[in-house]
């Protein structure tokens, strides 16, 4: 059986950011290998920095960041690009290359990282599509897709590669019930197919918190808790249960 | 005070970033990470159709250096200076001048705002969270492509505006386009014109290369981010030209 520390694929240690005013304070985050996190908190908490910091696209001023082992923070570029490698990642705005196909999007990965042949790619590229429910939609360009699509585009495009680490910020931003629904039982689903550490920040947690294993509640750039949804529950913080519940008056 | 303290630290952060964004794109090249097939897509889109705008430019603009100069030509008798004249004013000034604003006002700006679309979009850095370092994919190849067309745009537009003065010679002053060539080959302009035109020119390819691939890269505030940096980028390439060109005739001073 495998320790808790074998199993860790990401670890944040007391990370500190900061742009014209702190944004991250001494966040401290724990992924294994297998779990679904979901990152929450109140806006401009730091939770998109977070994940970009994570992903090594955001140099912090202090703390660490291990990525299956590896130190992100002052890392070198090939350091970087090597967790880079193991990572996925869907931006809160996609981000999907506005100059390629769905199709190129969706294999530019596979094209960059593996040395699989034309035929190989674009048949795991029409699984990956079919996935994420877009089949027959290899041929059109992003600027001709809603929000929705782009979002599952990028979805497919950050699992492609079956990564150990898969980071998503706001996967169901704009999506219809049914539609979001469909997308975390997606992530749930990636979650158990690939075996990865998946980080998701999603602001809809009533369908966020059903498929996560655990919570990590951001609030002013720190992690306040990071537990199972019940424990969360049952902390009593004032900030995190009127977060949870929805109500106005509070200190948020 | 404090507004002049702002704009001297905004000068040296902006040529600060120009000679980073120059340094990742030549070490990239020289690592031998510069991407291929983005390069030949550059030089096609960048290069290939920027041919007619400096085809045309370049031709007009020969035709009305000689129409300018025609009427103090007649009054002298010195026609034959014709051949002279132009190429002088054509391969060692205008040539290189000319298609640097030309190439730098249509594919400079065009640069600039690609990349400055890929940066407030988030796609470059969704190229490095796919471990893609953007000096090799996207920097080198747009960088390498705009010198090497603004070095050849140069060569063509020397040539064609040359032509450009050769037929309004022969048209307006009745010059003929031997005693026009005469006066081109006849040993008051060398190779050395035309090395210190080509020498600008590489110069200038280098200079709008670096200033629109910064100001793309370093655009923030969405789209409107997007525009300040195309009119800065333009602005700044422009002023660029000329200080060079000033510089490259200084120094090349009694060299070329």
């Amino acid at each position: 059986m495998q320790s808790r520390t074998e199993q860790l694929m990401i670890r944040v240690e007391r990370l500190y950011k900061s742009y014209s005013e702190p944004v991250l304070r001494g966040a401290s985050l724990r992924v294994n290998k297998g779990q679904l996190v979901g990152l929450i908190g109140p806006p401009a908490s730091g939770k998109s920095v977070l994940l970009r910091a994570i992903a090594g696209l955001v140099d912090a001023d202090a703390g660490s960041v291990r990525v299956d082992g590896l130190e992100v923070i002052g890392a070198s570029a090939d350091t970087k690009r090597a967790v880079q490698s193991r990572i996925g990642m869907l931006f809160q705005n996609v981000a999907l290359f506005d100059f390629l196909t769905v199709e190129e999007n969706v294999a530019f990965p596979l094209r960059r990282m593996s040395e699989l042949s034309d035929s190989e790619i674009k048949t795991r590229v029409a699984q990956e599509l079919s996935a994420v429910g877009l089949a027959g939609f290899e041929k059109r360009s992003p600027s001709g897709l809603s929000g929705g699509q782009k979002r599952r585009v990028g979805i497919a495009r950050a699992a492609i590669t079956a990564p150990q680490v898969l980071l998503y910020d706001e996967p169901a931003a704009g999506l219809d019930p049914v539609t979001t629904s469909r997308t975390f039982a997606l992530l749930e689903e990636q979650r158990k197919r690939l075996g990865a550490a998946l980080v998701v920040i999603s602001s809809d947690i009533d369908r966020l918190l059903p498929v996560t294993t655990e919570v990590a509640m951001l609030y002013r750039g720190r992690i306040l808790h990071q537990g199972t949804e019940s424990s969360l529950r049952a902390l009593g913080h004032p900030v995190i249960d009127q977060f949870l519940e929805g109500r106005t008056d509070g200190p948020l | 005070m404090a507004l002049s303290r702002d704009s001297v630290s905004s000068v040296l952060v902006s040529i600060g970033g120009q000679g980073v964004i120059l340094l990742s794109a030549v070490s990239a090249t020289l690592r031998g990470e510069l991407d291929i097939g983005e390069f030949k897509k550059s030089l096609v889109r960048l290069g290939l159709h920027s041919i007619p705008v400096v085809f045309f430019t370049a031709l007009f603009v020969g035709g009305i250096m000689v129409v300018q100069a025609a009427p103090l030509l007649t009054r002298f008798g010195a026609e034959s200076l014709l051949g002279w004249g132009a190429g002088f004013g054509i391969l060692r000034e205008v040539g290189p001048v000319l298609t640097g604003l030309m190439i730098s006002g249509r594919v400079g700006s065009n640069n600039t705002a690609e990349l400055g679309t890929l940066q407030v979009t988030d796609q470059i850095d969704g190229l490095r969270a796919l471990a893609i370092d953007p000096a090799g994919y996207l920097l080198a190849p747009r960088m390498l492509a705009i010198t090497l067309t603004t070095f050849f745009g140069t060569l063509l537009a020397m040539a064609i505006a040359l032509v450009g003065a050769t037929l309004t010679g022969m048209v307006i002053m009745n010059v003929h386009p031997m005693s026009f060539w005469n006066g081109l080959t006849g040993g008051l302009l060398g190779l050395g014109d035309v090395l210190h035109g080509l020498t600008k020119a590489l110069v200038f390819g280098i200079a709008i290369a670096t200033s629109s691939t910064s100001f793309g890269m370093h655009a923030s505030g969405g789209p409107p981010g997007v525009g300040r940096a195309v009119n800065r980028s333009v602005v700044v390439t422009a002023v660029l030209i000329f200080l060079l060109d000033a510089l490259v005739s200084f120094a090349s001073k009694g060299a070329l």
